[in-house]
């Protein structure tokens, strides 16, 4: 079987169609073999780029393998799952962080320069919302002491 | 064991990931909007008012957005930190 597994693996071009064919090979063999083939699976189909498609051809087949609930592909794949979690959510902080300041600063700033000058004019808000951190953080010091919105923002 | 999959790309492991992605990103969202807020809040007064003593730079970092909103409104009419911020 495990031959079986490397060759077909390695030859196919269809890759889905491989890993069904595999499976479904699989599902024929007593409950230890089965086992055994399907950690031989799994590992190759990692090696090439096929997990989401095995997960997939498992769940279809018709004895019932859960490989969540499998005795050591199971922690694994909640280990995996674990990690995308952490790694997903610090990305989505850091991004959420950068969206997060550059609206501070600017509904402080609009405040701002709407108390000085009164309400602005549209080319103003444009200007302002075009702008990035580091250049709204330089026109909070010039606020005080432009004499016109034309003047602080041209 | 090396599995080498693109796990955002994964049925029903994508979803969940992203859903984790969203939830931080709201809270990354809240967090910015109170730095940036504070950033442009502490330059403008450290400008009119001179180095911020350690009272004053506890005091802003402890309010709210909508508390660092109303500051921003008097900020430019208040005479010293004093009346600022006590």
């Amino acid at each position: 079987m495990g031959d079986n597994v490397i060759a077909i693996l390695a030859r196919l071009r269809d890759d889905k169609k491989a890993v069904h064919r595999i499976v479904d090979r699989i599902a024929g063999l007593a409950a230890a073999e089965r086992e055994t083939a399907l950690a031989q699976l799994t590992i190759l189909a990692g090696l090439r780029h096929l997990w989401g498609t095995v997960e997939q051809e498992t769940r279809k087949m018709p004895i019932d393998v859960d490989i969540r609930e499998h005795e050591f592909l199971g922690p694994m794949f909640r280990a995996e799952r674990q990690e995308g979690r952490q790694e997903g959510r610090q990305e989505g902080r850091q991004e959420g962080r950068q969206e997060g300041r550059h609206e501070g600063e600017l509904t402080i700033l609009r405040r701002l320069i709407e108390k000085r000058f009164g309400a602005l004019p549209n080319w103003a808000t444009e200007k302002l919302a075009s702008l990035a951190a580091s250049e709204l953080e330089d026109l909070s010091v010039s606020v005080l002491d432009a004499k016109s919105v034309e003047e602080l923002l041209t | 064991m090396p599995i080498d999959v693109d796990i955002r790309e994964h049925e029903f492991l994508g979803p969940l990931l992203k859903e984790a992605r969203q939830e931080a990103r709201q809270e990354g969202r809240q967090e910015g909007r109170q730095e940036g807020e504070l950033t442009i809040l502490r330059r403008l007064i450290e400008r009119r008012f001179g180095a911020l003593p350690n009272w004053a730079a506890e005091k802003l970092a402890m309010l709210s957005p909508s508390g660092l909103e109303d500051l921003t409104d008097r900020v430019l009419d208040a005479r010293s930190l004093d009346e600022l911020l006590r």
